[in-house]
């Protein structure tokens, strides 16, 4: 029992204590003697800690258990004194113990390529981050490992709702696998894996600190990690904080700071001689190391481009030019908010570390300037670069006409191009129309009549159709028809799954690939369920409908009878009910029927070749 | 600059601008001649005249173009050279003709018949016993044309400055009405639709008011560039449709609900056999749709050579049944990969299609 690191934690709310041997990671409890939880290293694919800041300190083991589920296993560190070092010992020995395990088995599957597992605690993590990821950068965007990434998907189902709907439908009720569904998604995963992997920066942590006055007492929340960014970005804070707390009560220094006219003067507002005063916390106040104390981003090499070093030299204020307006000695409390402001913003920004700078290429970054300087539109016209698109003559290969083609050719066929010509010459080479005397030729009297009317009907019909879908679409229509909420949702989930289903099917049926036979079966016998199920929500809405019209006849008849007022019919009348249904799910039903009509022509078509070679 | 001074705001509300018609005619003598029984051509330009008057009768700075889609060529009925014009105008047989009628509206009569029957004289029979359609991509490249000439200010001074630079001061509103009476257009599917998007890219809506004849093209043409498609069940009363449907410009159609037809065919023909599809391949040069991969997966619109070995055996006959013997015969296809199948009709949104 070579055991390398050791710790008390709790698991599962039990406390006990953790241990990590050889190949293995084993958690007994506080009143056992033997072992009750045993991960192999072997299975652990992951490993997460929490941040350095945090009060709460926790290790999330993730194992993939029989069949590849990762299960993952909190271990919550319960030592009062040490927590924080017995976790940081674990964790670099399970970390190294993995990486030997890796190592030296060779088959590496593409799962597990969390590769060497670094802490990433940089200053950003600090802020929004609850648990810094141990796992190196995954930058691999790729179809295969996005699609084997559990967790991933996991946590996407877990941010769509719509999808998590889909997917339990789908694939957990139904013929489509895991890997079929996420097949088709994999733009999705990718979106999903990028955008998780981006990391929220560090934020002015004294504007989002609001104290909130209850029962005449200031009370206000404040976490662990908002005092830790405080401190990182105001050392004047840590510094009042270090000589005073000892001797004042840790809750009693915030709760004054957040009064006092410091924090204010942090913050950026402006002092009003009505602020509190604070014979301890004013005595910082006129410190301006606030500006000094912080830290610099080292910047190696400017480019001489933007370099603006120099400027410092001839700046007029420093030459005793009116640097003030007002000519007035500035009082040091009253320091502009901007320019609290701009020294907070600064201080941002030189607490992210930079990422989009390449250290090797800063001997270029005077050639890039001047690049980006030119006038470009000074130069002349760039050659162009185009590909010639030869587009031929598309007569000939319409030459296979077909039948609209043949219909027009017959029906000018007839037609003798002199008659033709000579009709059209005569009506037009008269003189002049008269417009009105023209348009009664032709038919005249009662028919034209009719036909007006006919044509106006036609119009004011087109208009009427236009109409509906100019209301539906923009939302003044109810989109549900008139249906119950619960048989609407069951309806759009019968048509994402129906299309879930069919998008499966196509592309099984298409690929002419053999080896899909078997899901071709499985997803038509889906299909086929999809309008058993069409036909059921149809029915309970008829249900519902008969239940609702019941329930309003009846209140209308006791309207009727308390006051005597005959109840109008409209309200009465119920929408929704199959119909409404059908309607909807028409071109569904319409698609699912054009699946099954193509597999049926393909199976026997099939029966019919093994049958003629076998005969 | 002009959105710093205050005056933008002022300036906004009033979107009084003229609008600018141009009407394309199809003048395929054929299809008049098979209509002479309904709509005698007399009528239909009586019409279409006074649907012209119309349109100039709104306002005095309204404009009009009439373009002939003739059977080999496509031209200018008005406004014309000054030739033409010349001869249209002082050719009218009696000056003191219709002396009360708006000076506008008679020079734009006489002008469009004048030309007309220039346009049919000229015609020659040996011209037309081969050629049976209209040109309507030319057409529609005129109309594009004078619009963009018409439209665009250049006033020479300081808008002309802003206009060349800027590129878009639009003076006018435009459109363009289709008065179409023969059938397909296929053989002129790529400048067609070229003429199409380049409309839907300037904001020009096309209206099609389809008096005779089927054409899938020209819906498309109407609905992609949010025009008025209307396919005339009573083609006698064609002024009728025209004062009702087509009146409104683009300025107060914002207002009203459109009378336009809504059950457009977007589905797509094949280039090879002209087969309604519901899957197909696209070259993923000049866009062609094909029903099955070209043979030597070459593109026959642009001859492009199309890499399709990433296709493998899709579209290929359908495995349905698990057979092992068969397997040498599904090999012989070696198919595509820049070709991109549209599943179209397997991907319907769930609107109801009333």
């Amino acid at each position: 029992m070579a055991s390398v690191a050791k710790g008390s934690a709790s698991y599962k709310k039990k406390d006990g204590s953790l241990l990590l041997e050889k190949d293995s990671v084993t958690w007994t409890p506080a009143n056992a003697e033997a072992p009750s939880l045993k991960i192999p290293v072997s299975t652990i694919t992951n490993l997460q800690a929490t941040p350095a800041t945090v009060a709460k300190v926790m290790i999330k083991v993730f194992a993939t258990k029989e069949g590849g589920a990762t299960e993952p296993y909190v271990f919550t560190f319960t030592s009062a004194s040490s927590a924080r070092m017995e976790a940081d010992v674990m964790k670099e020995a399970l970390t190294t113990a993995i990486q030997t395990f890796k190592t030296n088995s060779s088959a590496a599957t593409p799962s597990a390529s969390a590769g060497p597992t670094t802490i990433a605690t940089s200053s950003a993590a600090a802020s929004g981050a609850t648990a810094a990821k141990l796992a190196g950068k995954l930058t691999d965007w790729s179809k295969t490992r996005l699609e084997t990434d559990l967790e991933l998907q996991k946590s996407l189902l877990k941010a769509d709702q719509e999808l998590s709907t889909t997917f339990s439908e789908a694939v957990l009720s139904g013929a489509v696998t895991a890997d079929q569904f996420w097949s088709t998604r994999t733009h999705l995963l990718r979106a999903h894996a990028i955008e998780r992997e981006q990391k929220r920066g560090p934020y002015n942590v004294l504007a989002t600190i609001k104290p909130k006055t209850v029962d005449n007492v200031v009370r206000m929340s404040l976490s662990r990690e908002a005092i830790h960014d405080i401190f990182d970005q105001h050392p004047l804070v840590k510094m009042v904080y270090d000589d005073n707390v000892p001797k004042l009560p840790e809750e009693e220094f915030w709760s004054r700071f957040f009064l006092s006219r410091l924090f204010k003067k942090l913050k950026g507002d402006k002092l009003l001689p009505t602020d509190n005063t604070d014979p301890i916390l004013d005595r910082y106040l006129g410190r301006d190391d606030e500006e000094n104390s912080r830290k610099r981003r080292k910047i190696e090499h400017v480019p001489r481009t933007m370099d603006i070093e120099g400027n410092e030299q001839n700046l007029s204020q420093k030459k005793g030019n009116a640097p003030d307006l007002t000519m007035r000695p500035t009082r040091a409390e009253n320091v502009p908010i901007i320019k609290t402001l701009n020294s907070l913003s600064l201080k941002l920004v030189d607490l992210v570390a930079p990422t989009d700078t390449d250290p090797n290429q800063v001997d270029d970054q005077d050639e890039r300037y001047i690049n980006e300087q030119r006038l470009v539109d000074l130069h002349g016209d760039p050659e162009e670069e185009r590909i010639i698109l030869n587009i031929r003559d598309q007569r000939q290969f319409f030459s296979a006409s077909s039948n609209a083609d043949q219909a027009r050719k017959e029906l000018y066929s007839n037609l003798k191009p002199e008659t033709v010509l000579q009709e059209i010459q005569k009506t037009l080479g008269e003189s002049n129309l008269n417009l009105l005397t023209a348009l009664s030729s032709g038919k005249t009297g009662k028919e034209s009549k009719a036909q007006l009317s006919k044509a106006t009907t036609q119009i004011v019909a087109a208009v009427k159709d236009r109409r509906e879908q100019v209301l539906s679409s923009s939302g003044l229509k109810h989109k549900s028809g008139g249906l119950p909420a619960n048989v609407f949702n069951s309806v759009t989930l019968v048509h994402a799954t129906t299309n879930e289903f069919l998008r499966h099917f196509w592309l099984a049926f298409l690929s002419g690939d053999e080896k899909r036979a078997g899901d071709i079966t499985k997803l038509v016998n889906s299909l086929k369920n999809s309008k058993e199920r069409i036909a059921s929500i149809a029915k309970t809405a008829d249900e519902e409908r008969e239940l609702e019209r019941a329930r309003r006849k009846k209140e209308a008849q006791e309207e009727y009878k308390r006051t005597g007022v005959k109840p109008k019919r409209k309200t009465t009348e119920v929408g929704g009910g199959s119909k409404v249904v059908e309607e909807l799910l028409a071109p569904t039903i319409v698609a699912v029927d054009k699946a099954l009509g193509k597999y049926q022509a393909a199976l026997g078509k099939a029966d019919k070749g093994s049958k003629t070679a076998a005969g | 600059m002009d959105t710093v001074d205050a005056s933008a705001h002022y300036s906004q509300s009033i979107d009084e601008k003229p609008s600018l018609l141009v009407l394309i005619l199809d003048t395929n003598p054929y299809a008049w001649s098979t209509l002479s029984a309904t709509l005698p051509l007399d009528r239909a330009l009586a019409s279409i005249l006074i649907f012209l008057n119309a349109h100039m009768a709104f306002s005095h700075a309204n404009r009009v173009a009439v373009i002939a889609s003739h059977t080999k060529s496509a031209r200018f009925l008005y406004p014309t050279t000054t030739t033409t014009a010349a001869a249209g105008g002082s050719g009218g047989e009696d000056p003191f003709r219709d002396a009360n009628k708006y000076r506008q509206f008679r020079i734009i009569e006489d002008q469009v018949q004048a030309s007309f029957a220039e346009l049919m004289r000229q015609t020659t029979t040996e011209e037309l016993v081969d050629s049976k359609e209209t040109m309507m991509a030319g057409a529609l490249g005129l109309a594009l044309g004078y619009i963009n000439r018409l439209v665009r200010v250049d006033d020479g001074g300081i808008g002309g400055g802003i206009g060349g630079g800027g590129g878009e001061v639009i003076s006018m509103n435009a459109r363009i009405l289709v008065v179409s009476v023969s059938g397909d257009l296929a053989e002129q599917y790529v400048p067609v639709m070229n003429s199409i998007f380049a409309a839907q890219r300037k904001k020009i809506p096309i209206d099609i008011c389809k008096v005779a004849g089927e054409t899938v093209f020209l819906q498309q043409a109407s609905d992609t560039t949010r025009g008025i498609y209307m396919q005339l069940e009573h083609p006698e009363s064609l002024l009728q449709y025209l004062m009702m449907s087509f009146i409104p410009d683009t300025a107060t159609r914002r207002h009203l609900v459109p009378p336009t037809q809504i059950n457009v065919d977007f589905r797509a023909a094949c280039f090879c056999h002209k087969n309604v599809v519901d899957i197909g391949f696209v070259c993923s040069i000049c866009l062609s749709i094909f029903c099955t991969p070209p043979e030597g997966a070459i593109c026959t619109t642009c001859n492009t050579k199309l890499d399709i070995s990433a296709l493998g055996n899709f579209g290929g006959s359908p495995a349905v049944v698990s057979t092992k013997k068969k397997r040498t015969k599904k090999l012989k296809q070696s198919k595509a990969t820049s070709f991109s199948n549209e599943a179209s009709a397997t991907s319907t949104p769930g609107t109801p299609a009333s």
